[in-house]
């Protein structure tokens, strides 16, 4: 079996790195997931607002703001990607934690929301509960688990910032998380709307 | 390629040779080349072993699956007797030799899901695709071995806690394999909607995520690291058939996932997406208004129906292969195939409410989909006619995987027609939830599916350990598998169009069909007959893995695909030198120049044509 350090594909054997291509292929199965959930909620919503039976609630604020949050921390994602690639070290340590803690309060602001929310008479579910409610906790929650899978990734790469050299010749870590965390804030603004607008 | 060439060679590349170099370092330590029994057999990263370890997996899930069979259909069969061994088998679930009500709805259940997901979906495509995607492909391992270890273990876990389901007082899941609402959420409905049903929703949420994991590396895996020279269209169709299912995964069972969410959300937190006012006995059983029972139903059904080809894909291009080397013929049309694939993957994500014509839903709306589920007939009547073209004047040989591969055809066939009844929603209405639309599917997807399975098994058996299968047994396995299984569906048809319902605990209380009951009893019979005789195949296995005849030949089928070119016990990276080049299609059989077949890694000779059809 030691023959097999033989081993070496070229470049043209890998046109994108598989790993990447699994979290694209990953994205996809994640969009059908919230597809199948947001198109249940619209059609659930079609009827119910036809019979009366739909409740009809206002977002409470803090919602507006935690989406601020997950876009600044989108952004500074990105500036830590650019700090990364020019080899600025101080500059990604800095952006990984403002993204992390940006990530963090959206999460923190995700359950003020929700606390508002029973403040108001929304509940998840029992007898005083409506669809209209019990889709808005289901969304916007599994929305935040998968927030807080990203979270963790990204507080371990910032503590690898500070405490390990950071080498630009392995950038796929910093590519893989980008990717999947612009898209969860993308999944947000998406979900943000639909719960907003429709 | 040598090592000197590093420069050239991109970042991935390093990343990935690292990673590889990582994971064998033990290897080239020194003294200790032995992997511990641990990494070799339980934990192990070699998409080779996961996948004999999804097979053995999925074997023990198809006993358990088809013993539940054997036990409702003696129900069916003789309703008024006792047997003993039931009591002794089932405990309280059989007081007196008689399987209780509930049980056998939980027996039902049970079959179906195990089937569905944990053999035809886990025991097959697990299996096969990780088998053979990489040694096929031309690369070292699975995109992320890792990754692949974990969705097996997955597999693991769901299996174990639907398994525990059997030994809740409570039993296991009851409202059958669609789990449809309000049955399966309240407990008052069905003893198995108590903590049985909380267990199923909990195992077939982990089976997903096993499934996506093992998805994502099939998907990834095919379109990134095929060796070079394998383009799209140089692949075996069984890879095809694996990419697709693959994709199918990906894309539907998610939604599974949020359907199985929002029931377990009104089963235990008391939200409304599903349930509604619901009274029993007079009593009000739930506090929640304004659910959807069909809302669950087009939710499951856009899996579900992907889920049947999730099930037949990898088993036709299994199949596929098979054929083309028993016949030693090229496959006739080979881009058909492929395209017939992909209009089947496409169009299975759009003919959903095909099971729902009887849910009350607009005949506008149904008509439609009753016009796009026959067009599956198109696709489907391509890959039977090329099928049949292959093997048309080849000169088969008659080995178990070829005879099961042409099995499959028949099945296919049989069963494919009474789908045009079905897919018709006129039809449909008078045939739905009787036997005929049992006879059908288990027809079409189950029996078929097996069978492809079964080919799949025997054929490469020799590349999996070393040894070959028994013949004798195969042949015997073969027969009576084949004809005990039209057999026990044929009639069904018949009992179906008389009105026989599904689900029934008993026929013989209703005067209407009194008189099929020996029918029942021969059906039954033959059921319990070819149960048993899957022992000459569980044998045959386990016999053959350690007393086999050796494999002497590194290519005993005379076949053309890459996994034929790795040594016979194929080491974790498959090929012990560098990785073969593809210089052609994987169906050359039978060229004029008399060679009888020719190998993938043989470059064209000056002037020679690509034999495409």
């Amino acid at each position: 079996m030691a023959t097999t350090a033989t081993y070496q594909p070229t470049a043209d054997d890998y046109k994108i790195n598989p790993k990447k291509f699994a979290l694209w292929a990953a994205i996809a199965s994640i969009c059908m997931f919230f597809i199948g959930i947001t198109s249940a909620f619209i059609v659930k919503k079609g009827a119910d607002v036809a019979n009366g039976h739909w409740m009809f609630f206002k977002m409470p604020v803090i919602f507006y703001f935690s989406t601020a949050a997950i876009v600044l921390s989108s952004v500074s994602l990105f500036f830590a990607k650019k700090f990364f690639l020019k080899g600025d070290k101080q500059g990604y340590q800095i952006s990984m934690l403002i993204s992390s803690l940006l990530g963090t309060a959206f999460l923190v602001m995700q359950y003020l929301g929700w606390k508002a929310l029973v403040s108001i008479g929304v509940y998840l579910g029992g007898s005083l509960s409506n669809p209209s409610g019990s889709f808005f906790y289901i969304i916007s929650g599994t929305h935040a688990l998968h927030i807080l899978g990203g979270l963790i990734i990204m507080y371990w790469a910032t503590i690898k910032a500070f405490v390990r050299q950071t080498n630009v010749q392995s950038k796929l870590g910093i590519e893989l998380i980008s990717t999947y965390w612009h898209f969860v804030d993308f999944l947000w603004l998406y979900l943000f709307a639909m719960l907003l607008f429709f | 390629m040598s090592s000197t060439a590093t420069h050239h060679v991109s970042e991935e590349a390093i990343y990935h040779k690292a990673e590889w170099h990582a994971h064998h370092h033990h290897e080239h330590n020194g003294h200790d080349h032995q992997d511990t029994f641990f990494s070799k057999y339980i934990f192990s990263q070699d998409h080779k072993m996961i996948a004999k370890q999804f097979l053995v997996t999925g074997i023990f899930w198809a006993i358990i699956g088809g013993l539940m069979s054997a036990l409702f259909r003696i129900q069916l069969g003789y309703p008024d007797e006792h047997f003993g061994f039931l009591s002794s088998l089932l405990g309280h679930w059989a007081p007196d030799g008689k399987i209780d009500p509930q049980y056998y709805l939980a027996l039902v259940t049970m079959h179906g899901t195990i089937m569905v997901f944990f053999v035809l979906t886990g025991g097959l495509s697990g299996t096969f695709s990780n088998f053979l995607i990489p040694l096929q492909v031309g690369a070292r391992d699975m995109a992320s071995p890792a990754l692949n270890m974990l969705s097996y273990w997955m597999f693991v876990l769901s299996s174990v806690v639907m398994f525990s389901s059997y030994f809740v007082s409570s039993g296991p899941a009851s409202a059958g394999w669609t789990v449809y609402p309000p049955l399966s959420a309240l407990p008052e409905a069905v003893k198995g909607s108590g903590t049985g049903q909380g267990l199923w929703l909990i195992s077939i949420a982990l089976f997903i995520v096993s499934a996506l994991l093992g998805g994502l590396n099939y998907v990834a895996t095919i379109l990134n690291m095929r060796t070079k020279g394998m383009t799209m269209t140089r692949l075996p169709l069984t890879i095809w058939s694996f990419l697709l299912t693959a994709i199918l995964g990906i894309l539907s069972f998610p939604v599974l996932l949020s359907c199985a969410l929002l029931l377990i959300f009104d089963r235990s937190l008391g939200t409304s997406f599903y349930l509604n006012e619901i009274y029993i006995n007079g009593h009000a059983m739930v506090e929640q208004t304004g659910g959807s029972s069909i809302l669950f139903q087009h939710l499951f059904w856009f899996l579900g129906h992907p889920e049947v080809y999730i099930v037949i894909l990898p088993a036709m291009g299994l199949v596929s292969e098979v054929l083309a080397v028993s016949a030693r013929k090229p496959i006739f049309g080979y881009k058909a195939m492929i395209g017939s694939m992909l209009a089947i993957g496409g169009l299975s994500f759009i003919v959903w409410a095909h099971h729902m014509f009887v849910s009350g839903m607009n005949p506008f709306v149904g008509s439609i989909f009753v016009v796009l589920t026959l067009i599956i007939a198109v696709p489907s009547a391509v890959k039977v006619f090329n099928w049949i073209a292959t093997i048309w004047r080849g000169s088969i040989r008659f080995t178990p995987q070829s005879l099961f591969a042409i099995g499959f055809v028949s099945l296919f066939i049989s069963g494919g027609l009474t789908g045009l009844f079905l897919g018709n929603s006129t039809v449909d209405i008078e045939l739905t939830k009787t036997y005929f639309v049992v006879a059908h599917f288990h027809i079409v997807m189950g029996v078929a599916a097996f069978f492809g399975l079964f080919a799949g098994v025997y054929h490469w058996y020799p590349k999996m350990f070393g040894r070959y299968m028994n013949n004798t047994l195969g042949y015997i396995h073969f027969f009576v598998t084949f004809i005990g299984s039209y057999l026990i569906f044929w009639p069904m048809h018949y009992q179906g169009m008389a009105g026989l319902p599904r689900w029934y605990y008993t026929h013989s209380s209703y005067e209407t069909f009194g008189h099929m009951g020996e029918l029942s009893k021969f059906i039954s019979t033959v059921a319990v007959i070819v149960f048993l005789m899957q022992v000459f195949f569980i044998i045959n296995f386990f016999y053959s893995m350690y007393k086999g005849r050796k494999v002497t030949e590194q290519n005993p089928w005379e076949a053309t695909t890459l996994e034929w070119t790795t040594p016979i016990e194929a080491p974790h990276g498959n090929w012990e030198g560098d990785i073969p080049e593809v210089h052609r299609w994987p169906y050359d059989y039978s060229k004029e120049n008399g060679e009888g077949f020719i190998t993938q890694t043989t470059p064209m000779k000056p002037g020679e044509v690509q034999l495409h059809h």
